[in-house]
């Protein structure tokens, strides 16, 4: 990618801002994105696609009158036509809680986001390493379906408010994984693993891609069973923030404000166990969820959520927090950049080792098609093994896994001492699951 | 457009390869409280080459078609590349008419900002207003139109335009930090005033919130099961449907060997059709995204395996005819294999007969949505009923149901007469191409030993 692709936007914008201006629009802001991708992909284990995108597009929200109206496209020269339609919204459209974007703060944190490593990742080495993968996994068995895949990627983003706040950023990464069906009559067994990053560093890791699935081609091949009951399962780090999503949407201001969350009476209140502790940062170089500031030009902070099973904030965007006569938290979408539990103090071997009848959680199906809102979740263990005094003795099909989550966080959890570099979250166990299988 | 086009692929060497461009245009409305939170509209523009060299396949998305002539070249260079074998793909008729032009009863281009935000405000006064104990609401409506231009080096060309509307309307009702929620959704691809006279569903969307409340949490355990049509043609789609869908089985000899046309896969009452050339729903169209023509596919017919859903490339290298399920949900995305308009077709029995098969079950109704790993699945409905004697009892929270396919589809053991298709907002989703305008259908069906999430 060229380098300030976004360039010949700049000045198309900034006439958008002064077309706005002139036409009343007391506040607008507009975000230009150019993005472009190459990927390759493995179906039936051998090279089957090499694919590349590149696109731009923009959006630009206006406030006239009290009033905000949007608009988005991807013609540059159709920007001063959308801006029109943009305010011609504002006459029906929605409420807005404030009349003017603030004038830019004098500091703000700059994460990285870029790393000129992912340009030592040729398309030569990602096809080798599918390569290698695939090969590991026919090694492992015969008659597996296999699939594997790369991708790199590279982005710049322009965000400019009429409060005099030019945000730019250039973003990149790169991704690889690879997974395995494996059919024995009716049984399938699904795997896969994957790992992202944007500087080219330790992450890339074929060997942990090659472990992930070789554990579940070892302990997926004889099954097991347990009888209905509410038990401890054992949590990956890939799956832990999916657990915490009824805080992440509990916390949302907005939500908050509207009265729909059950957190909304709880700030400053033990509302879970006193060992959970969940960091909001958003400050961290390479990472993809780092920014130094949100949409409305408000700088970002790191901070706990909750700290020691007390809930600390509640979150607002620009638009939000006037709504709610707050102070706003630097989160577009009034949604926290990261939900990082604080690790425990027990590694997470022996955490596994500590459950004496139990389920180690792999893969879920359906997460989120209950009242998560609520806490509520009810899905099918997509992919989990029966643990038995501290071992994995075998797969369990055919079951659900269900209970809330909001309650469970009270109780008896434990979080891992080792922590996942790819999510920067602990494993965890939480008590009392309630598990209901067709085989019992 | 279809000149050039079509001349963009002139001296492509590729053995196959095709350009999509679309251009769209629509508008949405949100409501969230007693506020309206969003009006928004958006125009946009863009294309993909797909280019197919000895087997391998290569994409190349553009904005602009001032780029086509090298996304062409590019795509067809990369697929060279990466292709190592020959190419298969079927011979599929090419359609006879080649502009396919929407007819929309009440066209929603032509209807005001005013009266859209009219009518949402008025739905949302009755969502918050009609009920003590409504907490907030949520409305959504969008339109979007569609024109998709289509070319490939078989010298086949269509434009199809493609509209649709929906609505969605939803209650969240709360007591303490108790909050439950429901909704009902629609959609349409003919005509804007189907989001009109829902005043009576939006005040019975209030009254579900509230009732949901106090209703139990569903209990766990293996259950006898009557799906409503709405959460039985979720089913439909979810457990069977996505397992018809050819990219899933023509490399992979286990699953040709277990989804074998002739196998027995329930009762011989049962059927499941898949049809995108059925009337004018939002899963209707004239030809897919390679320019084949929709058609009518048994997949299920008598309780046996009759069908397969397919692209180009699975219907050549299985030996069939294509189906004209190859679809992209935009034309940013490559097609792949997907449903249409999908159901249980209709059975001998009275919805009466099936209730009085039960002496304790679930009545579920209703879908709040579903996921599926080939021969697992997982759904969850809306709200539902315990079934005591034959009767309907007490509203039930919570209800999810899970299972494997095949055992499941032999569980059916009763099927109603009352066939019923349902165009909801929502959309399927498959690898990341979400959400795909499709409808699915059924009449009331009864299913044996389901295993329900909860409490045990």
């Amino acid at each position: 990618m060229q380098a300030n692709a976004l360039e010949h936007l700049r000045g198309p914008m900034e006439r958008a801002l002064e077309l706005g201006k002139a036409n009343g629009a007391s506040a607008m802001r507009i975000t230009a994105h150019q993005g472009e991708s190459q990927s390759i992909g493995f179906q039936a284990g051998r090279l089957k696609n090499a694919d590349g995108s590149d696109g731009m597009g923009y959006s630009i929200h206006v406030v006239k009158d009290g009033r905000s109206g949007a608009a988005s496209g991807n013609m540059p020269d159709m920007l001063e036509n959308m801006v029109e339609r943009a305010l011609a919204l504002t006459q029906f459209g929605a409420v807005s809680h404030f009349t003017e974007y603030p004038a830019p703060a004098d500091s703000y944190a700059s994460p990285k986001l870029y790393s000129p490593s992912v340009k030592n990742l040729s398309q030569e080495k990602q096809l080798a390493d599918c390569q290698e993968l695939v090969d590991f996994l026919k090694s492992k068995e015969d008659g597996l379906d296999i699939e594997a895949g790369a991708k790199v990627h590279e982005s710049q983003s322009l965000l400019m408010t009429s409060g005099g706040f030019v945000g730019e950023t250039h973003s990149g990464g790169w991704s690889i994984s690879a997974g395995f069906q494996r059919t024995a009559g009716t049984d399938m067994l699904f795997s896969g693993a994957w790992r992202s990053g944007i500087q080219l560093n330790d992450l890339y890791d074929l060997d942990y891609l090659k472990q992930e699935m070789a554990f579940d081609l070892e302990y997926g091949s004889r099954t097991a069973t347990i009888a209905d009951g509410a038990y401890p399962v054992y949590i990956p780090p890939a799956w832990l923030g999916s657990f915490l999503r009824p805080i992440s949407m509990g916390i949302s201001g907005r939500s908050v404000f509207k009265g729909t969350s059950p957190l909304g009476d709880q700030l400053g209140k033990a509302c879970f166990a006193s060992n959970l502790t969940i960091v909001d940062d958003p400050h961290t170089d390479f990472r993809g969820e780092s920014s130094g500031y949100d949409g409305a030009g408000i700088p970002t902070i790191r901070r706990n959520l909750v700290e020691n099973g007390v809930l600390q904030h509640f979150l607002y965007d620009w638009d939000t927090a006037h709504m709610a006569s707050q102070a706003p938290t630097g989160h577009d979408g009034c949604a926290p950049h990261t939900m990082l539990v604080k690790p425990g103090d027990t590694d997470s071997r022996a955490m596994l080792r500590s459950i004496d009848k139990g389920i180690y959680i792999r893969q879920l199906l359906g997460f989120g098609q209950g009242n998560l809102g609520n806490g509520d979740f009810s899905c099918n263990i997509a992919l989990g093994y029966v643990i038995e005094k501290g071992e994995v003795v075998g797969r369990l099909k055919n079951a659900m896994a269900a209970g809330n989550i909001l309650e469970l966080l009270k109780g008896d959890i434990r979080f891992s001492s080792d922590v996942d570099p790819q999510t920067r979250q602990p494993y965890a166990i939480l008590s009392g699951v309630n598990i209901v299988s067709r085989n019992a | 457009m279809k000149e050039r086009l079509l001349d963009a692929l002139k001296n492509c060497d590729a053995d196959y390869a095709e350009v999509r461009f679309e251009e769209s245009d629509g508008s949405g409305f949100s409501y969230r409280g007693k506020e309206l939170e969003q009006a928004s509209t958006g125009c946009s523009c863009g294309g993909l080459v797909r280019a197919c060299k000895n087997g391998g396949w290569s994409t190349s998305s553009f904005d602009s078609l001032d780029d086509l002539p090298e996304k062409v070249h590019q795509a067809c260079r990369n697929a060279a590349l990466v292709g190592h074998e020959k190419t298969c793909l079927a011979e599929a008729e090419l359609p006879d008419d080649q502009v396919f032009t929407a007819t929309l009863k009440r066209d929603f281009r032509g209807v005001s900002m005013e009266e859209k935000v009219k009518q949402l405000t008025a739905y949302n006064d009755i969502l918050l207003h009609s009920t003590e104990g409504v907490e907030s609401s949520a409305i959504r409506y969008t339109d979007t139109f569609r024109k998709v231009y289509f070319a490939s080096t078989r010298g086949s060309y269509f434009m199809e335009e493609r509209p649709r509307v929906t609505l969605f309307l939803q209650a969240f009702a709360k007591d303490g930090s108790r909050i439950q929620q429901a909704f009902e959704s629609l959609s349409s691809a003919t005509d804007y005033d189907v989001v009109l006279n829902h005043e009576q569903m939006a005040a019975d969307v209030a009254r579900r919130a509230v009732d949901l409340l106090n209703a139990p949490k569903c209990p766990g355990g293996r259950q006898t099961v009557i799906l409503d049509p709405a959460f039985a043609g979720v089913f439909a789609h979810e457990a069977f449907g996505h397992l018809s869908e050819a990219d899933f089985l023509y490399e992979n000899p286990k699953m040709r060997d277990l989804m074998k046309i002739g196998r027995q896969m329930g009762a011989p009452e049962l059927n499941i059709i898949d049809d995108g050339s059925l009337g004018s729903l939002i899963g209707t169209h004239a030809v897919d995204d390679e320019g084949t023509p929709t058609r009518r596919t048994e997949l299920i017919r008598d309780g046996v395996l009759a069908g397969h859903l397919h692209s180009l490339e699975t219907a050549g290298k299985m030996g069939e005819a294509p189906t004209g399920n190859a679809r992209a949900i935009s034309a940013g995305y490559p097609p792949i294999v997907r449903m249409t308009n999908t159901y249980i077709d209709a059975g001998p029995l009275s919805k009466e007969d099936l209730f009085a098969g039960v002496d304790d079950g679930i009545y579920a109704v209703s879908a709040f949505g579903g996921q599926t790993m080939m021969e697992m699945f997982t759904f969850s409905a809306a709200y539902g009923y315990r079934i005591r004697n034959g009767q309907i009892c007490e509203l039930l929270r919570d209800i999810v149901v899970t299972g494997n396919v095949f055992e499941t589809l032999y569980s059916i053991d009763g099927i109603a007469n009352d066939l019923c298709i349902h165009e909801t907002a929502g959309g399927c989703g498959k690898n990341g191409q979400f959400p795909l305008p499709v409808t699915h259908g059924s009449p009331h069906i009864r299913i044996r030993n389901v295993v329900v999430g909860g409490e045990a």
